[in-house]
């Protein structure tokens, strides 16, 4: 009998070892698995701040690329040209500026007549000669617009290009060769 | 290269004359007159001539089947150095583009949804060159659906290697454009500028090229 006894005692103290072995392995896995976690709380944290930091660096790179195109010389363009009338008079260079600004505005809205800031920069009464003025990027539309008008004052007209140069220096040199062709006819 | 414009309507001496002067003070060089009349084109064509110009009559046949293509062009050919086919469905279109005889498809803004990538491909194959008129666009009123329509044609015409050609079709000297105007027109509907250059001067010469070899008449 106590043999029996001795050995259900040992039985039981050994189950008791193993379960209490087993529930120090399980605080122990426990205790790891906190730590994990609060590694992994710190790595996302330090993540973010990452992330943040990257951004604030596009955004800045990127603002600064558009400060540079802001900042960046204007280029445009001359476009000589001269007016033929129905009766031979050139009309008056306020209606000439008038009437491209409202074909630019009629073929490409009002938004291209603003980026275009298109100006008559010279313009020579007697034979209808003039240098106008416009942004690089709406040359072309600018240049097409030229060709819608048809009327200058009541009067029917048609403005003709002569050529698009790039500095009024230039564009100076080509009016003026061809006002002495005109003067010369 | 000279600059051309084969859309003129003139018919008898004096209207050739009063558009003879525009052209030359624009900067043209080569020039296609119309006219119903045979001799009223004739005439006028002379008149160009005589002011310095390189001068041709041109006939447009309007149609709604192949038949009529091919009747009315072999009918006309005959009295007119330049033919033109303006048609009227797709059938129409793809037969114009492939005629011998034909040398230009006109098509007009509305037309646009004929210009595609087999008709490209026929007009490549025949020689012709395709017709862009400007003159819907001095039209009074509004520009939006005229100017769709040519830019769609110009874009796919480019897009798809076809030969494309750019005329004013004015009636009188204040309503031709002027080629720098032209161009850049072309410009800003998304044409390559060497294309479009070429759709002023080399095209017309193209055109002009098959309707003078007399191909298949």
């Amino acid at each position: 009998m106590s043999i029996l006894a001795a050995a259900a005692a040992a039985a039981a103290a050994s189950a008791l070892w193993a379960a209490w072995r087993l529930s120090r392995r399980l605080q122990a896995l426990w205790e790891r698995l906190g730590a994990i976690e609060e590694r992994l709380e710190r790595l996302e944290a330090a993540q973010r701040l990452l992330n943040k930091a990257v951004a604030a660096a596009l955004a800045s790179s990127e603002a600064e690329d558009m400060l540079g195109k802001l900042r960046r010389r204007r280029r445009r363009r001359y476009i000589v040209f001269y007016v033929v009338t129905e009766d031979g008079r050139p009309p008056p260079p306020e209606e000439v500026e008038k009437a491209i600004l409202k074909a630019t505005e009629r073929l490409a809205g009002q938004l291209t007549v603003a980026l275009a800031r298109l100006q008559l920069i010279y313009y020579h009464p007697d034979t209808g000669a003039g240098i106008l003025r416009a942004s690089h990027d709406t040359k072309h539309l600018v240049l097409a617009a030229m060709a819608l008008v048809r009327r200058i004052g009541g009067s029917r007209a048609i403005l003709v290009p002569v050529r698009t140069t790039g500095t009024i220096r230039t564009a100076k040199r080509v009016l003026g060769l061809r006002l002495r062709e005109l003067k010369k006819t | 290269m000279k600059p051309c414009d084969l859309g003129l309507v003139a018919c008898g001496r004096r209207a050739g004359e009063q558009l003879a002067q525009m052209l030359l003070r624009l900067g043209y060089r080569v020039a296609a007159v119309e006219c119903s009349d045979p001799r009223g084109a004739a005439e006028a064509a002379r008149a160009l001539r005589e002011a310095g110009l390189e001068a041709y009559t041109r006939a447009t046949v309007e149609a709604e089947r192949w038949q009529d293509v091919v009747r009315q062009v072999a009918r006309l050919s005959l009295s007119y150095d330049l033919m033109a086919v303006k048609p009227r469905s797709a059938e129409a279109a793809r037969l114009a583009a492939r005629d011998p005889r034909v040398s230009l498809v006109t098509l007009t803004p509305s037309m646009a949804r004929y210009m595609d990538k087999s008709q490209a491909l026929m007009l490549r194959e025949g020689g012709s060159v395709v017709e862009l008129r400007l003159l819907p666009l001095l039209r009074g009123g509004d520009p939006r659906a005229a100017l769709r329509g040519i830019m769609i044609i110009a874009r796919r015409a480019s897009a798809y290697d076809a030969a494309f050609t750019v005329t004013s079709g004015a009636r009188s000297p204040w309503q031709l454009w002027p080629p720098a105007s032209a161009r850049a027109l072309l410009e800003a509907f998304g044409v390559p500028p060497q294309l479009a250059l070429l759709a002023l001067t080399a095209y017309c010469r193209k055109a002009l090229d098959k309707a003078l070899a007399g191909e298949g008449r």
